[in-house]
């Protein structure tokens, strides 16, 4: 069944190539906003070759790595704090709820006057965007532990602190790390939007230079080079995921 | 020794009070198996859970061994009807057994003794398996195992086998009748089966419906060790239960068939 799956997937995005190339190749579309993905294929290969990827790919990926790092380091002790105080999370909520909604990129400007133009930036934004979703998951992961499990500690006689990190942390933990995959996605995603906004270094600004150059090709290589880290993180993501949470999995299934 | 004496829990719903215990009365003899049993809603968990220390009644008092209970008390373990959900998903078994020990003892002893209660309730060869990779009455066993690795003196029990087949049922009531022998200690049981309690028990208590009080307080006088097909042919059996299936059916507001 999965199998199949995975094939018919296979098929669709060859279809969808092959559509593409052919309206690339009449100029159904204009070539300047949409080349053929072979010509972008062999342009992405090339400069990987070429080594003209190394700079710009390593610059995204310190950004996204220090803000996500970030994120994390702050996004989930907050986040437990939160969860676990319900004092601290009733004078907080309002904030909160008016907060949780907000998109994240938006923080961009902001910072931008505290910080200027610098890697500070990129990593502040980040750390601010994607740590806000750390946060709620963590939050949210530690108030919305089954009750029953809480009073099963009770009854045990458990010490607060045994209580945390053996029941309420690894019942948060999947929620957790849903808020860990959120927050990839986003990170990498303000890592780009912050090299196209404010030009300095990384995958963003080189698709930026493309655009300006009205170098189609140049633009859509930059655009598969991110998806490419992009797919290459997660799925890092997962395996450590899916190590961590052995037990989940199952769990989840029965 | 359990007592409790004026002990009632009134809850607040949507705002208005809402009697849903007592006041109730009741001394618990050392090491005597008592059920409780009651109609749905007729506040029988409540009182167990006082009596457990996971909530305080509003008034009353309840004492174990002449020390009130303020907090969980010590020697005492409470096994949820709910026992899915009681057992942590992600630890095997072994790791769910042995969890009450772990800063009680070295490592190395708990897991000796919780591999010791894991054969005891008939769970060996099942070590390594996670709660959600057994069955229901596994599971139970599981909880059962979990509660007696700390060798409690007094075990409360809330409607423990309510959600499990009634074959497994039959196994899992001898299983604890088995331990109860092989080492007696005060239980306190929860049913809405009437021959549930007359079959585990020395004395059976009947709860009236919402708020609940005790209509009647019923000595089994049927000899032990019990066995399914031999105890319930007794005549006296057949006695117990027509007094009790009377006396719940004519007490007002009270039903059998749901749960509490």
């Amino acid at each position: 069944m999965r199998a199949v799956n995975r094939r018919s997937g296979v098929v669709f995005l060859c279809a969808l190539l092959a559509v593409w190339e052919f309206a690339a190749r009449l100029a159904l579309v204009s070539p300047q906003a949409l080349p053929a993905p072979s010509t972008i294929g062999s342009k992405v290969f090339h400069e990987i070759l070429a080594g003209n990827f190394n700079e710009p790919a390593l610059t995204t990926l310190r950004q996204f790595g220090v803000g996500y790092a970030i994120a994390i380091g702050a996004g989930i002790p907050l986040g437990f704090a939160l969860g676990r105080w319900a004092g601290l999370h009733a004078a907080l909520e309002p904030l909160i709820e008016f907060l949780r909604p907000m998109p994240v990129a938006g923080v961009l400007p902001i910072v931008l006057f505290f910080l200027g133009y610098r890697d500070a930036t990129a990593y502040a934004v980040i750390g601010l965007g994607a740590g806000w979703i750390v946060l709620l998951h963590a939050m949210d992961g530690v108030r919305s532990v089954d009750p029953v499990l809480i009073e099963t500690g009770r009854v045990f006689r458990v010490t607060a602190v045994r209580m945390f990190c053996r029941i309420v942390l690894p019942a948060a933990t999947p929620q957790i790390f849903t808020g860990l995959r959120v927050a990839l996605g986003i990170s990498l995603t303000l890592a780009v939007v912050v090299e196209m906004i404010a030009g300095f270094g990384g995958l963003g600004t080189y698709m930026n230079i493309a655009q300006g150059a009205a170098q189609a090709v140049d633009a859509y290589a930059g655009l598969v080079m991110i998806g490419l880290l992009g797919y290459l993180l997660i799925r890092l993501f997962q395996a450590v995921e899916h190590w961590l949470m052995r037990w989940h999995v199952g769990f989840t299934r029965q | 020794m359990i007592e409790l004496s004026g002990v009632s829990k009134e809850y607040a719903r949507a705002g208005v009070p809402t009697q849903a215990l007592g006041p109730v009365d009741l001394s618990v003899r050392s090491q005597q198996f008592v059920s409780i049993v009651g109609p749905s809603g007729c506040g029988k968990s409540t009182l167990l859970r006082c009596v457990a220390g996971l909530m305080s009644p509003t008034e009353g008092m309840i004492t174990i061994d002449a020390r009130p209970v303020l907090g969980v008390p010590d020697r005492t373990i409470y096994v949820f009807q709910e026992y899915s959900r009681s057992l942590f998903p992600w630890l095997r078994l072994v790791g769910n057994v042995e969890f009450p020990l772990l800063g009680t003892m070295p490592r190395q002893a708990a897991r000796m003794k919780a591999l010791r209660y894991i054969s005891l309730v008939g769970l060996g060869g099942f070590e390594t398996h996670y709660p959600w990779e057994l069955s229901g009455g596994m599971q139970q066993r599981a909880a059962i195992a979990r509660a007696l690795v700390k060798e409690p003196d007094f075990l409360l029990m809330d409607e423990p086998f309510g959600s499990v087949d009634a074959q497994t049922r039959t196994q899992l009531e001898d299983l604890l009748l088995e331990l109860w022998s092989a080492r007696p200690r005060t239980v306190l049981f929860v049913t809405h089966d009437i021959e549930e309690a007359i079959y585990l028990s020395d004395r059976v208590l009947i709860m009236s419906g919402r708020p609940g009080r005790f209509v009647d307080d019923v000595t089994i006088d049927l000899q032990r060790p019990r066995r399914h097909i031999d105890t319930k042919e007794d005549p006296r059996f057949a006695e117990y239960r027509r007094h009790l299936f009377s006396l719940i059916l004519d007490t007002p507001g009270t039903r059998t068939d749901a749960r509490c």
